[in-house]
């Protein structure tokens, strides 16, 4: 069974657990999202998947073998981090062709085609393109390695709105040409929310939720009343979150809505995935 | 062309109703060829997949059909099926919020058909 | 697969670049002082009865320590990138190191036979060489062959030493904190200024057991056997390897 399993994994830092007992699985043919707010861990897990960082616990095999200082299984995955790891004169064309040594399936036309969409200059130094540029870049590189699990850690740092409208579009047309595995880890909620098929919810180094984005939206909804009233349907249905605006009140709530319990005074919208997240992991 | 995650129907509904508003504005002829799934997830910018179950649920309801190697179609008579369905969901979907925000205002039944009246004839001019 | 042939040609590709550009500037700088104008130029870091030209192989060995000191950082974050493993990044750096400083080595050897044949043609020694100031007696006696099989493997163990050397300073640079790196820093000053004073303090002992060391290493008696050098050279080597593997196996990637 092909897939990247995590099982307990858990990593400190000193006196900060970074990780803590996690356990993940991806297959490949999935596009997941794995949300979380800052210093959650997200990057912490991207690395040990990588075998970038090793776990102080835990397993992490890639189609069965183990990560750990494996060529083979490393060789498996891509990881486009936040760093720029590329060196000092080296371009973007030299760049493409290591790529392409170290990583056989690597696709140079579609890297170059990216590129051209991405209106790079291929004969520009890497360490020398602005942030939204080597984002770009390393986008590049990234959907073209051909390799079945691809990781993407904040993917649209630094582009505009029209490159990221453009990222999302080459995302899509890539994995329809090639069904890897997909990780994408962003702040941008709401402009994956369509794209990822399974979520993951990271808070305080452990796995909060894992569920599929379909069911998880339609598990979500807001109720919004006068105070008593929101009060009173909340003691039936716990919420995650209230908000209180004079006295109308607005409680967030995780579960399947069934309108017939709804009270008239009580106005019912759906929460969205950014909605639910920040609901989810705020203090 | 949006999706709206706030919406209560999932997404893969949006995509196959908005299929049905193309079929019933004659955007999408019968007989005719509809946008493959890659195309309709590039633009919304979403998972394949529930592009695909949205145009295999109507495919399901015999809206849409498939022929091998070139896509999917309208099938004959999809208007008349589109039409069918999107009446036996008016009252749930539009008729009932309109009668609780009736309400809400204060509204009699005969006011609000009046109202209601009054649109229809609006909408004619 | 121990080694890796990307990894292998990305080292080759950042070493090669660096010695051709000292190997033409030093080439260019030691045609121009020792043949066109008859000066003495004497770059050896042993003042012997050498010759004019004693400084080369010293020089190599010096240049290849700090090629392999480069740093460490770059490489082996790009290395990363690639999905390549600490241990193939180790291997695949050793290995091409192996395979440059036996290049180097050939060049050497070539050299100092060229320079010997210039030498003798215009009058002017050019070609003593370390290994002849050593070994020159034993050479006389060897067979042919066999006296440029050990010439080779010499310099070999000898670049091949210094580059592992320049390896293991370059990770630790890279593995300590600032502290760490000022410590070291120091303690190279601390070396540099505090043996030769030593040395005159204690009347020269200093220098003296710098010259019993070098004995021994080169091998004593009358007629030095150059197995002696290979030998220390490449346990040298070895000595360097095995801290620089174990400080490398669980290497942290830096900010």
């Amino acid at each position: 069974m092909k897939k990247i399993e995590l099982k307990n994994v858990s990593k400190a830092f000193g006196q900060v657990q970074a990780v803590n007992d996690v356990s993940l699985t991806f297959e490949p043919g999935k596009i997941y999202g794995l949300l979380g707010r800052n210093g959650a861990g997200k990057s912490t897990l991207l690395n040990m998947m990588t075998g970038r960082v090793f776990p102080d616990a835990g397993t992490i095999t890639v189609d069965g073998e183990s990560v750990i200082e494996n060529d083979r299984a490393m060789g498996k995955l891509y990881l486009m981090g936040e760093r720029n790891f590329y060196p000092d004169g080296m371009r973007i064309r030299d760049a493409f062709c290591w790529a392409a040594k170290f990583y056989p399936n690597f696709d140079s036309e579609n890297a170059n085609h990216l590129a051209k969409k991405f209106d790079l200059n291929t004969k520009r130094k890497v360490k020398e393109l602005s942030t939204g540029m080597s984002t770009m870049f390393r986008l590049s590189v990234a959907l073209s390695t051909g390799a079945p699990y691809i990781f993407l850690d904040e993917p649209v740092l630094g582009l505009d709105a029209v490159h990221r409208d453009l990222f999302y579009k080459l995302l899509v047309e890539q994995f329809e040409r090639h069904p890897a595995c997909y990780v994408i880890s962003t702040h941008l909620i709401e402009e994956v929310a369509g794209l990822i098929e399974e979520v993951f919810i990271i808070r305080a180094g452990e796995l909060l939720l894992r569920e599929s984005t379909e069911r998880l939206l339609a598990r979500g909804y807001t109720v919004t009343g006068p105070v008593d009233a929101v009060d009173a349907f909340v003691e039936d249905h716990p919420s995650i979150g209230e908000d209180q605006l004079g006295g109308l009140k607005s409680a967030y709530i995780l579960g399947s809505l069934d309108m017939s319990k709804v009270p008239e005074t009580l106005e019912v919208s759906k929460l969205n995935l950014q909605q639910l997240f920040v609901q989810l992991t705020k203090e | 062309m949006k999706i709206n995650f706030e919406d209560e129907r999932p997404i893969f509904l949006q995509i196959a109703e908005g299929i049905e508003d193309g079929i019933l504005v004659g955007a999408y002829p019968e007989d005719g060829q509809i946008p493959s799934t890659t195309e309709i997830s590039v633009t919304y910018k979403i998972n394949p997949a529930t592009a695909l179950k949205g145009v295999s649920r109507l495919a399901e309801e015999g809206i849409l059909y498939k022929r091998r190697g070139l896509g999917m179609f309208v099938a004959e008579g999809a208007i008349r099926k589109v039409k069918q369905k999107r009446k036996a969901a008016f009252v749930d979907r539009h008729v009932k919020p309109l009668t609780r925000e009736a309400k809400r205002l204060g509204l009699t039944p005969g006011e609000t058909a009046e109202l209601i009246e009054r649109s229809f004839r609006d909408e004619e001019n | 697969m121990l080694l890796r042939k990307p990894v292998f040609a990305y080292y080759m590709k950042l070493m090669l670049r660096a010695m051709m550009w000292f190997g033409l500037v030093y080439t260019a700088i030691f045609l121009l002082a020792g043949t066109g104008l008859g000066i003495a130029v004497n770059i050896g870091t042993i003042t012997t009865e050498g010759g004019t030209f004693g400084g080369m192989d010293a020089m190599f060995a010096v240049m290849m320590f700090i090629f392999c000191m480069s740093d460490f950082a770059a490489e082996f974050h790009f290395l990363f990138q690639h999905g390549v493993s600490r241990r193939s990044a180790f291997v695949g750096f050793v290995f091409h190191v192996l395979v440059v400083t036996a290049l180097f080595a050939a060049v050497l050897l070539v050299s100092a036979t060229l320079f010997g044949v210039i030498g003798a043609w215009i009058g002017v020694d050019m070609a003593t060489v370390l290994f002849d100031v050593f070994y020159g007696s034993w050479l006389e006696a060897a067979g042919t062959f066999i006296g440029i099989l050990l010439t080779f493997l010499f310099y070999w163990a000898a670049l091949f030493m210094a580059g592992m050397l320049g390896y293991l300073l370059s990770i630790l640079l890279y593995r300590l904190d600032k502290f760490g790196k000022i410590l070291l820093g120091a303690a190279g000053v601390v070396l540099v200024v505090a043996l030769p004073v030593l040395n005159t303090l204690t009347n020269g002992r200093i220098w003296q057991f710098a010259v019993w060391l070098g004995e021994t290493f080169f091998g004593r008696g009358d007629t030095p056997n150059p197995l002696n050098g290979i030998a220390v050279f490449a346990a040298g080597a070895l000595i360097a390897l095995v801290p620089s593997w174990l400080l490398i196996r669980r290497v942290k990637l830096k900010k």
